[in-house]
């Protein structure tokens, strides 16, 4: 018997399809492929939007947890990261869990400490000590407040007055910023004079050796701290 | 949204919009006829068969929807209702607007000014083209039944387009013929399209001069053409298969619950693409 089924895949192209209800001829594949790529791009981009939502939400719930666990063991400028100084055994195995937790708040401290510092202060020292003449090659803040300006001068004294200038460095309290203010090295080079100058940050880094429970093999965590000597007479 | 604005203002203005139910649900395939309505069950989608009740009548498109707030039709109308206009495939006509605007200043030279007014739908395929125009019943008025009682009409369509497929895909050598033919009978009315390699070369609206097969049989005579393939209702005395082979008129018949509705190749299908 004949089957009865539907008629839209039966009717093939060469078969008319006049429509009163839509006279004119419909759109065609074109159309509903770029109506179908359209939806696609959507969709990709829906998903896309939604995985960044879900990283940002993890990101800031990382955040969260990391100074949730900074403000509980205490003021910021605290200590450094703590290792176990006994290399007991039995103690290693027995607080291995606990070092791995140790480990990831004092990196956390390590990074709130760093975001505390005075980055205004820092940025402004390259521009009060930019006399006429000086060019910069470089300026770096050590983990533990030693700042190290490096540059280029056409003459030895107004390394000096660079060196000075920093010295009188004012901050809000009306304290200066910079303690310890040295020029730490000068050479002569077919440039000009290439200096050196390291100071150390007077409020908001502790000195190496004020920190109580630094311990006391501890180098110095920024090389240009190490090369504290007097300025080589220019040559 | 997608449909050009057709000629016939469209009759909805002042209803609700249509359900989402409606919009989704499954079109059933109505013939409307001058005998009234058939209902012949839902349009399945393609690929997926359903099994349709018999053909059930009513009395036109208003009784139908009665009650069935939230369906969908499609509506096929008989050859009674429509004038076909074949148009020359040279003719420099850009797109369906051309075509239609052309064809409604053949209609209004043949038919006068009420063919202004007609609702007409124009169609291209296999590299003809042509319009159907709707005199028959107010194209206005069936829209505003379906929307009042809250049905979707999806579609507004000339039956012999169905009728033109199912005997295409009965008798595939319709298609490869240099020259063959297809009649659509609904009673007296007859409908003649001819087909060279498949393509639709001409459409003729002609009457018997009874509903009867022997009338049909000498109708034929004087111009045969095979292949040929009939099919339609409302003829008495349409012999055995075998015979109307014979006579060169193949005709197709209905199904056995379908036999005495009209329009019944709207719901009448082959299985296979592959049987003949």
């Amino acid at each position: 018997m004949i089957g009865r089924i539907g008629y839209i895949g039966y009717i093939g192209r060469r078969t008319p399809r006049p429509d009163f209800l839509r006279p004119a001829r419909r759109p065609g594949r074109l159309a509903w492929a770029a109506c179908a790529t359209t939806l696609a791009v959507l969709a990709v981009a829906a998903l896309e939007a939604h995985g960044a939502w879900a990283a940002r939400q993890a990101a800031t719930g990382r955040l969260a947890r990391a100074e949730r666990a900074a403000s509980a063991t205490g003021p910021i400028a605290a200590a450094p990261p703590q290792r176990p100084s006994s290399a007991a055994g039995a103690a290693a195995t027995a607080t291995a869990t606990a070092t791995a937790a140790d480990r990831r708040q004092a990196d956390a401290r390590q990074w709130l400490l760093r975001l505390a510092r005075p980055w205004p202060a820092v940025w402004a020292a390259g521009e009060v000590a930019a006399l006429d003449g000086i060019r910069w090659l470089g300026l770096d803040l050590g983990e533990r407040g030693q700042l190290r300006l490096d540059g280029l001068a056409p003459d030895a004294t107004q390394v000096l007055d660079a060196a000075q200038a920093l010295r009188a460095q004012p901050q809000a309290g009306g304290t200066a910023v910079w303690r310890d203010v040295v020029v730490a090295r000068i050479d002569r080079t077919p440039e000009g004079q290439r200096f050196e100058i390291s100071a150390q940050l007077a409020g908001g880094g502790p000195r190496p050796a004020a920190l109580p429970s630094a311990p006391p093999a501890a180098p110095p965590a920024a090389p240009s701290a190490a090369r504290t000597t007097p300025p080589e007479p220019a040559r | 949204m997608w449909s050009a604005r057709t000629d016939a203002a469209p009759a909805g203005a002042a209803h609700p919009p249509l359900s989402w139910r409606s919009r989704l649900a499954p079109a059933r395939a109505l013939w409307l006829g001058p005998g009234g309505l058939w209902d012949h069950g839902p349009c399945g989608w393609p690929g997926r068969r359903t099994a349709a009740p018999a053909p059930r009548h009513h009395a036109g498109l208003a009784g139908w929807c009665q009650g069935r707030r939230g369906q969908a039709a499609a509506l096929w109308l008989s050859g009674r209702w429509l004038h076909e206009v074949l148009v020359d495939a040279r003719l420099p006509l850009a797109d369906d607007m051309a075509l239609l605007a052309y064809a409604r200043g053949l209609l209004q030279h043949y038919h006068g000014d009420a063919a202004a007014a007609w609702p007409l739908a124009a169609w291209r395929a296999g590299g003809a083209q042509g319009v159907s125009a709707l005199h028959g019943v107010p194209l206005a008025d069936l829209q505003a039944q379906a929307r009042q009682a809250g049905v979707a009409l999806r579609s507004v369509q000339p039956a012999w387009t169905r009728a033109l497929a199912l005997a295409r895909r009965r008798d595939p050598a319709l298609n490869r013929a240099d020259r063959a033919r297809v009649l659509v009978v609904e009673g007296d009315q007859l409908g003649q399209i001819d087909l060279a390699a498949g393509r639709v070369v001409g459409m003729q609206q002609r009457r018997l001069a009874a509903p009867t097969w022997d009338a049909l049989q000498a109708w034929a005579a004087a111009d045969p053409v095979a292949p040929c393939a009939v099919l339609g209702h409302g003829l008495a005395g349409v012999p055995d298969p075998a015979t109307a082979r014979a006579a060169g008129l193949p005709w197709l018949r209905p199904p056995a619950d379908a036999a005495t509705a009209e329009g019944w190749w709207l719901a009448a299908a082959t299985p296979t693409r592959a049987a003949a």
